[in-house]
């Protein structure tokens, strides 16, 4: 295990008398894509306020890439990228001059801005919009604009508040490409969403509710704790001794005429081998997996927690 | 003129022809033709920019449209609407009740707006906010709320007046799974005697819609149930599992008949267009023999693969 | 503190400032349309005035000064025989100020040596204050040179029962004095074009910097500029020179084109003027950063500035003479930067002040903005 890029340790925020953050301690793995979860009013935004130094936190301590970043917030700003839910993109003037401008406050110019630059707006697909101003561009586009602005600098993590808010399927499933990218190569990812699929393109899970951590956990041992797990519907012949291949594996099975149907909580790479095996590489298309939907883990997850809740 | 409002289920209570809406030299919509008939739950997707959010305002008599034909509930959008509005509920994209006020009184001042009677307000009221959940917060003021408290809201006050019209535009965008679920309660409590309209990017609520109107450019490029839109889209799905599916991401796209890929967990999700499709045994052996791959499965189409086959369609056209 | 962040600031908020036409109409249009309204409405040239004049005197010292007050042009004389009369008639409006020469007036000056001096008595309906203020300064001025005491009294309506004739401040001779010094032409339209300046660098300056920062906020751009490397300092100069730079180039074009279309330029140095001016716009955008910083919305950050430039200028004695306020009010008026602005302009307009004769104004002027931009310093580096 290396050491945390994000280490928050009883992070707490009050407003009056109001806890928004309840002793929150959070832990991300440097290259990660971590997913901060929580309903609305939850404390998300309030946390990732914290994290990057724009809001000092009642008590607890916050160190990111080996920076407290409570006693020193300045100091963090050269390696953080972050984008809010509102994209901070000037209105007025263009895609280019906004570039210019925040490349301007890191101090890249000159040919370092034209070669970052330029590697970027092909990435993100903004070639077109670079002559535009913000306010006419849709908001996909914008959304693409504002993390790229995010990266310019080459922050080793970037935190995104509801980057996909209100953005279309298509542009979501190009952000996401591009946040996948990112975290390939070697940058933290720290990103909170509504849209509950998106946690499963995501490492690390966490889960907050009413400022306090419920869960933390990788999206599949989410599933394994919080839903009736896989279900995986063979038509293909199975290969002889596979069911007792598959049982060791962690598979339950059932039999209904000539159909057979596996359950295991969780799918993980040894499980995956065995069900290869088992199915041998002639049968190996004649299957369907069911996979539980972040929806209803997400769903159930608040339930509880509105249970349990004094 | 227009015409009487007509019974519900007589006739199209929405028959639109050629509907323009210009701003300036700018057409947000370029002659929007639809009908639809009978209390169902409509979903208006498309791209951003589509013209969603200015159809959704024309319908519900907020702008000066041109059309061939442009009727809702038997009002012409081009006439005189006060007496249609009366009949629709509409929540735009920014919350619009008053933030002062607590929440039953926003509810009460709505009811006296359209001289709802004391007993039946309360039951309404009673009702709605046992639905939403928010009854223990009836006296905060509303801009103390959550976000996905405020949309609740804003959706139980559109329906206080048991509107024969509900136009909701992106009520849900940014509000939580169990707030989006309460809010599909109230929907589906109103099914059968309310039209509902709503815009959506969430592809869960857009799959639960009676129906899709697929907006793109000002235009209606499909419509359908999810079922006949999903029937329109030349795409085939599969999925592809191993231990670290990001990995196999690069060589998935690099066989030629993928249009898309895109990892999600133990899998990627590969997009493979009809037309250019060698037969499911051949790419499931292609997926299969990527490195890393256990299993492939050919899937049926979900609203994402929908959705993204038909903006990619928009996109050229 | 680094140039090249600074400049980087200074560029985008100048390109965003010149882009929008609406501030730009702002700068233009609103400095242009006060100075031509309030000079021309506000107007306080006192020109054909109907005075009623009760002489009592009727001794060649009040005929020479009779004669005086109807050669200036500013006043339509008429005689009244008895003072009855004549406030009968101001009462009524036939007239708008009234004078009243005392029996002993000649009798009083001849005996110069130690006894009082006789008291002339000018008359003006209340309701008129800016008018009938002007008409007093301009009797006093011709009258003092008579060496009589002059008292002023005010009706305070024309309703007013007469024997309730409020009789406020009858200010003694230095006053009488001054104001012709400070005023020798005794014309309103100086007076208001420099006090204009007051007017809308309170409140058009405070107004466009008030919507800057309450603007970014909610676009989320101000969160990213404190993500950056740029310092809260570079941040608020960043905002601070360019505005500073826009509105003292404002001044200059009021400065211009008062001069070219009214006629009226300052009386002492241009550029004197303009530092005094910039300092002031400095405090202004300083306040306006202030309400911005501690405003959620743009509407909240507007009613801020309504709320306090209004009173802010009506106090400021820009259109209603501070000495005519009540001494609590006048008090309060004293701690308030337009006011000693306003005077400051008004002393460079029409008496040709220097730094030297303004120099406890001055003080005050700096004092005041170097604390209210450590303040917006400090508004602006909070992080809750």
């Amino acid at each position: 295990m290396s050491e945390p890029i994000i280490a928050a340790t009883g992070l707490t925020k009050r407003f009056g008398t109001f806890t928004a953050v309840d002793a929150l301690t959070l832990a991300v793995e440097p290259g990660a894509i971590f997913a901060f979860l929580g309903a609305n009013g939850s404390g998300k935004s309030t946390t990732i306020r914290m994290l990057i130094g724009l809001l000092v936190p009642t008590a607890g301590t916050i160190r990111v890439d080996g920076i407290d970043v409570i006693a020193t917030p300045r100091r963090v700003r050269d390696r953080i990228g972050y984008m809010g839910q509102k994209v901070s993109l000037y209105q007025g003037i263009t895609l280019r001059e906004n570039v210019e401008f925040y490349a301007g406050l890191y101090g890249i110019d000159g040919a370092a801005l034209e070669r970052r630059w330029g590697a970027v707006r092909e990435r993100f697909a903004l070639r077109d919009a670079e002559g535009e101003r913000p306010e006419s561009l849709p908001a996909g586009l914008r959304q693409r604009a504002g993390l790229a602005l995010a990266t310019l600098h080459e922050p080793r993590l970037l935190f995104l508040d509801e980057p996909t808010a209100g953005v279309d399927v298509a542009s979501r499933d190009l952000f996401w490409q591009i946040i996948q990218d990112e975290a390939d190569a070697g940058r933290t990812v720290f990103v909170t969403t509504h849209f509950l699929e998106e946690a499963d393109y995501c490492d690390q899970i966490s889960f907050i509710a009413d400022g306090r951590l419920v869960a933390n956990a990788t999206p599949e041992e989410l599933r394994a704790a919080h839903s009736d797990g896989y279900r995986i519907d063979v038509e293909a012949p199975l290969a002889a001794g596979a069911l007792a291949r598959l049982a060791a594996a962690g598979f339950s099975a059932t039999h209904n005429g000539d159909a057979l149907t596996l359950r295991r909580p969780q799918i993980d790479a040894p499980s995956l081998d065995a069900l290869a095996a088992a199915l041998g590489p002639a049968a190996i298309g004649g299957l369907r997996i069911e996979q539980p939907a972040m929806n209803d883990i997400f769903t159930r997850l608040i339930e509880r927690t509105q249970v349990t809740a004094p | 003129m227009s015409a009487a409002p007509t019974l519900a289920g007589a006739a199209p209570e929405i028959d639109l022809a050629q509907l323009v809406k210009r701003y300036g030299r700018k057409h947000a919509l370029e002659g929007v033709d639809l009908q639809l008939t009978g209390a169902q739950l409509v979903g208006v997707v498309g791209p951003d920019g589509a013209g969603k959010t200015t159809l959704l305002r024309a319908i519900a008599g907020l702008l000066e449209v041109e059309a061939q034909r442009a009727n809702v509930l038997g009002f012409d959008l081009r006439g005189d609407v006060r007496a249609l509005k009366a009949q629709v509920g509409y929540v735009p994209q920014l919350f619009a009740l008053n933030r002062e006020l607590s929440v039953i009184e926003n509810l009460r001042f709505t009811g006296k707006l359209h001289r709802i009677a004391t007993a039946v307000f309360e039951r309404r009221a009673e009702e709605l906010l046992a639905r939403t959940a928010l009854a223990p917060f009836a006296d905060r003021p509303t801009g103390a709320l959550s976000g996905g408290m405020k949309q609740k809201l804003a959706v139980a006050n559109a329906l206080l007046p048991e509107p024969a019209l509900l136009v909701l535009d992106e009520c849900t965008a940014g509000v939580d799974v169990v707030a989006r679920a309460e809010i599909a309660a109230l929907l589906a409590a109103r099914r059968g005697e309310t039209l509902v309209l709503l815009s959506t990017s969430y592809l869960d609520e857009a799959a639960s819609c009676d129906r899709l109107v697929y907006l793109d450019a000002g235009r209606v490029l499909a419509t359908g149930t999810p079922a006949e839109l999903r029937a329109q889209v030349r795409v085939e799905l599969y999925r592809a599992w191993a231990a670290a599916p990001r990995a196999i991401a690069a060589a998935a796209r690099a066989l030629p008949y993928v249009v898309a890929v895109r990892t999600s967990g133990r899998y990627a999700r590969v997009e493979v267009a009809a037309e250019r499709s060698p037969g499911a045994a051949r790419v499931i052996a292609d997926l299969a023999a990527l490195a890393g791959v256990r299993v492939v499965e050919l899937r049926p189409l979900d609203m994402e693969t929908t959705l993204l086959a038909l903006a990619r369609s928009g996109a050229r056209a | 503190m680094k140039a090249r962040r600074l400049r980087t600031l200074m560029v985008r908020e100048v390109r965003a400032t010149l882009r929008d036409p609406f501030t730009v109409i702002s700068l233009i249009a609103v400095p242009l349309v006060a100075l031509l309204a309030f000079s021309s409405i506000l107007a306080t040239n006192v020109e054909h005035m109907r005075l009623g004049v009760h002489d009592a005197s009727r001794s060649a010292l009040s005929r020479r000064l009779l004669s005086d007050v109807a050669a200036s042009g500013a006043f339509d004389p008429s005689p009244y025989a008895t003072r009855e009369a004549l406030e009968a008639a101001l009462v009524a409006g036939e007239i708008s100020a009234a004078l009243v020469l005392p029996p002993d007036l000649q009798d009083a000056l001849a005996q110069r040596a130690g006894a009082a001096p006789p008291e002339v008595q000018v008359l003006y309906d209340g309701a008129e204050t800016v008018l009938a203020g002007n008409a007093d300064a301009f009797l006093r001025s011709i009258l003092a040179a008579s060496g009589a005491r002059i008292s002023v009294r005010e009706l305070s309506s024309r309703a007013t029962r007469l024997g309730e004739l409020r009789s406020p401040a009858a200010r003694a001779g230095v006053d009488v004095v001054t104001q012709a010094l400070f005023n020798p032409q005794l014309l309103g339209r100086p007076f208001m074009v420099a006090g204009t300046f007051g007017f809308v660098l309170s409140f058009v300056t405070v107004l466009i910097t008030a919507v800057s920062i309450v603007n970014e906020r909610l676009s989320g751009t101000f969160d990213q500029l404190q993500l950056t490397p740029a310092t809260t300092v570079e941040i608020l100069l960043g905002k601070l020179l360019p505005l500073g730079a826009v509105f003292s180039l404002d001044v200059l074009l009021m400065v211009v084109v008062a001069g070219l279309v009214l006629g009226v330029w300052p009386a002492g140095s241009v550029l004197f003027f303009l530092l005094v001016a910039t300092v002031y716009v400095s405090m202004s955008l300083s306040l306006g950063l202030i309400f911005s910083a501690t405003s959620a919305t743009a509407a909240e950050a507007v009613q801020k500035t309504v709320l306090f430039s209004v009173p802010l200028v009506q106090l400021s004695g820009f259109a209603f003479p501070i000495r005519n306020m009540p001494m609590p009010v006048q008090w309060l008026a004293e701690l308030l930067p337009a006011t000693h602005f306003i005077r400051v302009a008004r002393a460079i307009y029409l008496r040709g002040a220097g730094p030297f004769e303004l120099w406890s104004e001055l003080l005050f002027l700096g004092a005041f903005g170097a604390a209210l931009i450590a303040l917006a310093v400090r508004t602006l580096e909070r992080r809750t």
